[in-house]
């Protein structure tokens, strides 16, 4: 079947009352957490799953990603209105935004934001339908030896592109992997650190996990500050001018390039796609002076970037298995969750399901467009509920969410656990995202590792002996030494860790 | 701060000695190849040396001034503590008494104490988001969304629903 053919299957899936439904919830339930500051999308999708325990794997699947790919929608809302941005991806739109709604343009700004990131979307969704062929015939070719490679490529690019300190990268990329020899050892079938506990024995539910770790972690360290607070915020008119329109159009194409093709990066997050789509803008611009002072390039890129680099995270899941930040390990989680192994085998053992999903982002959007622009009020009205409730409401989701997933009271438990452990490390400045990396990939990672041994009866050499495996491996340790280079102390080059950084 | 990140760094080494420890006791190979043992003995040693060279990093970082040493906390005290803690306290006791109370009374003595102690919510509108996110938020999940959530273990409230 031609690529088409497929899509027009994918639609037919897509298009069903039921799974139209999921995604129109999906889609709200996503603007919702991007509007709503205090939970980010990783936390937000984790809370969620609950909800789709008893869906089907497609429904389930179509209304988890399009929560995912609404928070970035969402989260501009409050960076244009309030200057506050709701997720991370949307920090660098206050700068712009927020100046045009102090002008009076807040409407023009979310309208702007809203095309270019339905555009932006558009774009890396058509991406993933034209390399998904190319990139899993590729896949398909991969053995236990060349997977293993290729994750050890896309951890060390995360862990590479993780911040301040590599140390603590790797420090939190290591504990991610030691969290997931939790249970019962893959190949063998032994118990490893479960401690005696039933609830262990099938590996930590990454559900509680997250949800500790963005989650509570978040509202512990915003309980630093007095939890009451409320705001006000005015639109005005959504219509942008012609001179705006014209001015956007740049911005929007680059950002649409720029953010899917990073998309493809792992480790390369939605904030680094607006961050560089601004500083491209304000280079490319020929008035540079007026960025920080309303200039709506300012909004259209970063806003198209960041929408086509959620899309194009999708296109390493779904073609090689590989999640490329956190929300999507956390998507990744949820395949799982459903019996499904996201990456070139589902292409050919469930390709209804593979192309549903791909046909309904294309719908999502359509969805997002329309929840942003005529209905951006009904967030706004959102935006009124003052913190002190919210923060007990988001509470009570994530003792749900914890205890939902297996009906297990240990995994509230887990959950506290893990959001003591993520303000604990927040504070020190450990970068959370290879963890959590780490803990979905670790099984895979070792099941094919211990395999390729299996294969060699115990000889290492074997990682090297296929050329495309002896190839990651060397781009991992090319990426892994040059990072660390920028970052040791006497390189002259970047900053050391410690007293230095942080707090 | 420095002797904050000074015990950060130790907990991590101690935490890897002891994870290396307990890998030692498991199967690290056999004729097919690496077993159970094999991944977190290298996972754990590494971590250690990661661990050595964080508390190496932090030592020959340039100390602060006593002055600047003193203002500087890593965590908060006071107000901000005493929220954390009933934060904590509060996410405890559901752990405690979710099962044994059931999901809609321990919620909604959780969401209450939330909304009064750290909203500063007005009791009539505490009463009423409890109330909204205890019994109707039961009601969702587990008549429309079939998750399933504790009744009570006692058994007079659970004849009643609770």
């Amino acid at each position: 079947m031609s690529v088409l053919q497929d899509l027009l299957m994918g639609f037919s899936v897509a298009l069903s009352p039921g799974n139209l439904l999921y995604a129109f919830l999906g889609s709200a339930f996503g603007t919702l957490i991007g509007v709503l500051p205090g939970i980010g999308p990783a936390a937000g999708t984790a809370l969620l799953i609950p909800l789709t325990a008893r869906l089907p794997p497609t429904g389930a699947i179509i209304m988890l990603t399009a929560i995912f790919y609404g928070t970035q929608y969402g989260g501009t809302i409050t960076s244009i209105l309030l200057n506050v941005p709701g997720e991370a991806a949307s920090a660098i739109t206050c700068i712009d935004g927020h100046k045009m709604a102090l002008k009076g343009r807040a409407g023009a700004a979310l309208s702007i934001a809203a095309i270019g990131s339905f555009i932006g979307g558009l774009f890396a969704t058509i991406a993933l339908v034209f390399l998904a062929g190319p990139l899993t015939k590729v896949a398909l070719e991969f053995g236990p030896v060349e997977f293993f490679a290729l994750m050890v490529l896309g951890i060390s690019l995360l862990m590479g592109l993780a911040g301040k300190s590599m140390v603590k990268a790797l420090m939190m990329g290591i504990l991610g992997l030691i969290l997931a020899m939790v249970g019962m050892d893959p190949v063998r079938g032994a118990p490893r650190f479960t401690f005696g506990r039933m609830e262990l024995m099938d590996g930590l539910n990454f559900v509680p996990v997250i949800m500790g770790l963005f989650g509570l972690a978040d509202i512990l360290e915003n309980a630093e500050e007095s939890l009451s607070s409320t705001v006000s915020a005015k639109v005005g008119s959504l219509m942008p001018s012609k001179q705006e329109i014209k001015d956007s159009v740049g911005p929007i194409a680059r950002g649409s390039v720029l953010g899917t093709v990073l998309g493809l990066i792992p480790g390369m997050t939605g904030s680094m796609a607006s961050f560089l789509s601004y500083s491209t803008e304000k280079k490319a611009s020929k008035h540079p002076e007026k960025f920080g002072q309303g200039a709506i390039e300012g909004v259209a890129g970063p806003e198209t970037a960041n929408n086509a680099h959620a899309n194009g995270a999708l296109i390493p899941l779904f073609t090689l298995g590989i999640p490329a930040s956190p929300t999507v390990a956390v998507l990744m989680g949820a395949f799982l969750m459903n019996g499904l192994i996201p990456g070139p085998f589902l292409f050919r053992e469930q390709p209804e399901l593979v192309w549903g999903v791909i046909a309904s982002f294309f719908v999502g959007n359509v969805i997002l467009l329309v929840l942003n622009l005529p209905l951006v009020g009904v967030w706004v009205k959102m935006l009124k509920i003052p913190y002190s409730i919210l923060f007990a409401v988001i509470l009570a989701f994530m003792v749900i969410g914890a205890y939902g997933a297996e009906s297990s009271i240990f995994d509230v438990f887990i959950m506290l656990l893990f959001g003591i452990l993520g303000y604990a490390l927040k504070k020190f400045d450990f970068p959370l995202a290879p963890m959590i990396l780490t803990l979905i990939l670790g099984p895979t990672m070792e099941r094919s590792l211990r395999r390729s041994m299996e294969m060699s009866q115990g000889d290492f050499s074997i990682l090297f002996a296929s050329p495309l495996a002896a190839t990651l491996l060397v781009i991992s340790l090319v990426v892994l030494v040059s990072s660390a280079l920028k970052v040791f102390p006497g390189t002259g080059k970047g900053k050391s860790d410690s007293g230095s950084v942080g707090k | 701060m420095r002797k904050s990140r000074l015990i950060a760094s130790s907990i991590f080494l101690v935490f890897s000695a002891a994870l290396m420890i307990a890998s030692v006791s498991m199967e690290y190979y056999s004729s097919i190849g690496p077993g159970p043992g094999f991944f977190p003995f290298w996972l754990s040693l590494i971590l250690g040396l990661l661990s050595i060279i964080w508390i190496v990093q932090i030592v020959r970082s340039a100390p602060a001034s006593a002055k600047t040493e003193g203002e500087e906390t890593l965590f908060p005290r006071g107000g901000g503590l005493l929220r954390i803690l009933s934060l904590f306290g509060a996410l405890c006791f559901m752990i405690a008494f979710m099962e044994p109370l059931g999901f809609q009374l321990a919620m909604f003595a959780f969401l209450a104490f939330l909304l009064v102690a750290l909203g500063h919510v007005k009791t009539w509108m505490t009463l009423i988001i409890a109330g909204i996110g205890s019994f109707g938020l039961f009601r969702v999940f587990t008549l429309l969304l079939d998750v399933q959530l504790p009744q009570s273990a006692i058994r007079f409230l659970a004849a009643i629903g609770l």
